[in-house]
């Protein structure tokens, strides 16, 4: 007797369509399993037979073999041991065939019968999202966000076969389906005094732009990337959906409702690998840091500690909001279209930025910036330097603005610059520059003086429109010329770094 | 093998002290110092600690002083001798003076028919401290000062440019061969100073900038000066080493006050308590040299042009809330009450205008604190 069960499993952030063939016949007792299961899959037929015999049923002493198709390609992880359970059960003729006619499985079962959640329900689901799909009952909320037809969920394998034999009912989710309660997010009101810093950070959050924040240690650079996310909209329904497919993929914790909405916030540790920070993995190439921070903030703190290959690892998804990484039998690509805060000191010692200050000599320094490569600071439309507060603030001083106010600022500003030209300031590109950021003529002349004085190369002529159009835009001025105040505020955003700094 | 040949080449390579080196060149010549160094027997005529006459062979057993001597030519270095003619007479009476003094550009005798000031200061500098040492520098100069300095970045860098342009001598004492240029930066002002100015080191080719020979150089900038101004420094700052130095050998010193405020005016500020003189203004150091006023001021004083925009523009109050001393734009916006775009505005045409410089998010005034060149 044969049955098949659909299933999937999940690489990168996609879900791949598998069947489960069971055939049970006639043979020496055994369990045989075809179509290159990684180990984690190979070992369902222990998981399975233990599973099946706990919840009540025999195990059928006859030559069970498994077909997972299509064969050529490695299946990873535990997530077929559901498909292969009921398969077993179907071919062993304890569930009738038409009961499993169009459901598609995911699950993991354990050895007492209980099904447990696996990492990547929300992409497999969406490999066909129109289908009827069983999935545990801890994977319910990702896979309703995902699935557009009947998800069905159930907490063991007694209960799926129940319910197939419509003797029992599917189990529900109980969690309430949204949480609506932004809680204890880091606010802007703890942030005081610093109003340049805010307003980058406002900046950034309005027009989409990278953030380079320069600093000492303790001038407050973490407590300030950690409030961007704040400051930015919901996300919208097609890049929730991504951020929860990789999320899930990731097997990264999702929000209750099972659906990414608020921008997430990653914050990779300098020691982060290069598979950690773009994803890899042999097979099952679990998405990295910058995949993980889609539609959301990727925050390097101590930018110049990471290794310089993790960092250009970065440059692609800068350049194409997507990382891709290639294996011999396949490659697959993640979406991470994110925006990125750095921190770093200014050099070794720390003071390297207020004049006269720094004690490093000039070999250590050079070392330091050359850290930062050139082509990735140039990423940056904003590079603040951040200076402690001044005593008096961080002590009397009132609380700042709080985020909620801000943000209300930076979500109008952004719908007038996506009516405007249809993608945020951040990525206008030259035509749209000229068309939708023209400085007035103050403005013009003061950006001329700046390049003639070599304070401003080209690429950072046109990183300065940008940032001048966001703040002209937070400023409730929408139209294509730009004040004279907004270029030179710009100018004052874009501290010169590492190779293009001199002194002497 | 000539005399500088087994000088120069006992200087590099015998890692004597140089005060053990002066001894020795003291009482023998070079090429007998050197047939004695060879065969470990210098013990019998400086007093050496156990077994260094035996290193100091085995130092120089893969050594040629022709070679050595080749490599100077090469790069047009002379080599002069403690003692001979040659030799700068500025220097000869100084107890620490180098037994061996290696020189690029003009003739050392020039430095001798001049008065001579050594400006020295911090690598990391202030924007005015710069300014004021280019200034100092320049002003000197035009009245026929030479400008003794170390050619590091920062005040020295400054001073060295301002002795440039002023038309006088500049002389830069370096920590390492002649061959090469430390730091990188300076390469076109090493050149233009080996041209035509005068460049000094007790080390021959092939010494490279090791931090512990710039301490020593010190001394020669300090026994080469008649007057040493300390124009900014930290407490840590090589500069005090110099002024120490100095006061070793009753030299003047003289010191342009900062801010309290500001590390870099911290050793400055220390050297005042101590009782050095002040300096306001180039003729303190002339004063000092004893050289009358009427001597030309070089730069007339700047007086910019107004700061541009009208009375209600921020730019008067940028300009007062500098004068304490480098701020950041958080600070100035502060401290002026105007808003942020207001002040990046002021700061950028200041920037314009030459009267301030910004950079790493910092903003100073870029006008030498000395008097009668305030911008406002």
């Amino acid at each position: 007797m044969i049955a098949n069960i659909a299933s999937a499993t999940v690489r990168g952030a996609h879900g791949h369509p598998v069947t489960v063939e069971v055939h049970v016949g006639a043979g020496l007792p055994g369990f045989t399993m075809l179509g290159l299961p990684d180990e984690a899959c190979r070992e369902a037929r222990d998981r399975v037979r233990a599973a099946v015999l706990s919840s009540g049923f025999d195990w059928p002493d006859r030559r069970i073999t498994v077909n997972l198709a299509p064969p050529h390609h490695r299946k990873t992880g535990s997530g077929l041991d559901l498909a292969i359970a009921i398969g077993v059960l179907v071919a062993a003729q304890r569930i009738p065939p038409e009961a499993v006619g169009g459901l598609h499985m995911v699950g993991e079962v354990g050895l007492d019968g209980a099904l447990h959640p696996v990492p990547g329900v929300a992409p497999m689901v969406a490999v066909d999202r129109d289908a009827d799909w069983v999935v545990p009952v801890g994977s319910l909320a990702e896979a309703s966000a995902v699935g557009r037809s009947r998800v069905l969920g159930a907490t063991c394998l007694a209960g799926v076969v129940e319910a197939l034999t419509g003797t029992a009912e599917w189990a529900d989710c109980d969690a309430g389906e949204s949480d609506t309660a932004v809680v204890d997010a880091p606010d802007m009101r703890d942030v005081r005094g610093q109003p340049v810093a805010r307003a980058a950070l406002e900046v950034a959050a309005a027009g989409g732009h990278h953030l380079l924040l320069v600093g000492s240690p303790g001038s407050g650079k973490t407590m300030l990337a950690e409030r961007l996310c704040g400051l930015l909209p919901d996300l919208t329904a097609d890049v929730a959906l991504e951020a929860t497919m990789i999320h899930s993929a990731a097997g990264e914790r999702l929000p209750t409702g099972g659906l990414v909405r608020r921008p997430p916030f990653r914050t990779p540790h300098h020691s982060a690998t290069l598979a950690a920070m773009v994803g890899g993995g042999s097979h099952h190439l679990r998405p990295g840091a910058a995949s993980l921070a889609h539609g959301g903030v990727l925050f390097c703190d101590e930018m110049g500690q990471f290794a310089p290959s993790v960092l250009d690892g970065l440059r692609e998804a800068l350049e194409c909001g997507a990382v891709t990484i290639g294996r011999v039998e396949h490659q697959v690509t993640v979406p991470a279209r994110f925006q990125m805060i750095g921190a770093t000191n200014p050099c070794p010692c720390g003071e390297g930025l207020r004049p006269g200050s720094c004690i490093c000599d000039e070999r250590a320094r050079r070392r330091y910036s050359q850290r930062l490569s050139g082509p990735l600071l140039d990423r940056f439309d904003l590079r603040v330097a951040v200076q402690r507060p001044d005593t008096d603030h961080l002590l009397g001083g009132s609380d700042g603005e709080c985020s909620a106010v801000i943000a209300g600022r930076v979500e109008a500003a952004r719908t007038a610059a996506l009516q405007r030209a249809g993608v945020l300031n951040a990525h206008l590109d030259a035509v749209g520059l000229d068309r939708h950021a023209r400085p007035d003529a103050d403005g013009a002349a003061r950006l001329r003086t700046e390049i003639d004085a070599g304070r401003l190369t080209g690429r950072g002529y046109h990183r300065v429109r940008r940032t001048a159009r966001t703040l002209a835009d937070l400023a409730g001025e929408v139209g294509d010329v730009i004040d004279d105040r907004h270029v030179a505020t710009a100018v004052a955003m874009r501290v010169s770094m590492g190779a293009e700094r001199g002194r002497g | 093998m000539s005399a500088e040949a087994a000088a120069a080449a006992l200087a590099g390579f015998s890692g004597l002290a140089p005060r053990s080196l002066r001894r020795l060149l003291d009482v023998l010549a070079p090429s007998d110092a050197w047939e004695l160094a060879v065969r470990g027997q210098l013990g019998e005529v400086v007093e050496l600690r156990q077994g260094r006459a035996r290193e100091v062979a085995e130092r120089l057993s893969g050594v040629d002083p022709d070679a050595v001597a080749a490599s100077c030519a090469a790069s047009d270095i002379n080599v002069l001798v403690h003692g001979t003619r040659a030799y700068s007479a500025a220097l000869s009476d100084d107890p620490e003076a180098p037994a061996v003094l290696f020189a690029r550009g003009q003739p050392l005798a020039r430095i001798d028919e001049l008065r001579r000031v050594a400006i020295v200061g911090t690598r990391s500098a202030t924007a005015a401290g710069r300014a004021t040492a280019h200034d100092l520098g320049h002003d000197l100069s035009a009245n026929g000062v030479a400008v003794v300095s170390g050619l590091a970045i920062g005040v020295d860098g400054a001073a060295h440019r301002g002795a440039l342009d002023g038309g006088g001598l500049a002389v830069a004492v370096l920590a390492h061969g002649l061959d090469r240029c430390y730091p990188e930066r300076h390469r076109h002002l090493f050149e233009q100073m080996c041209a035509d100015h005068v460049v000094l080191s007790e080390w021959p080719p092939g010494v490279g900038p090791e931090p512990w020979r710039f301490p020593l150089r010190n001394r020669i900038i300090a026994g080469l000066a008649e007057v040493v101004v300390v124009v900014e420094s930290r407490v840590t700052g090589g500069s005090l080493i110099t002024a120490r130095a100095a006061l070793d050998r009753g030299v003047d010193v003289l010191v342009v006050p900062g801010s309290p405020q500001m590390p870099a005016s911290e050793g400055t500020n220390m050297l005042l308590r101590d009782g050095a003189g002040v300096v306001t203004d180039v003729d303190d150091v002339l004063t000092a040299l004893g050289i009358s006023h009427d001597g030309c001021r070089g730069v007339a004083p700047v007086r910019p042009p107004g700061p541009p925009g009208s009375d209600a523009s921020p730019h008067g109050d940028v300009v007062a809330a500098l004068a304490d001393g480098p701020a950041t734009l958080d600070t100035l916006a502060a401290r002026t009450m105007h808003s942020v775009a207001d002040v990046a505005c002021a700061v950028s045409d200041l920037v314009g205008a030459g009267l301030v410089v910004a950079e790493g998010g910092w903003v100073e005034l870029a006008m030498s604190r000395l008097s009668g060149q305030h911008p406002s």
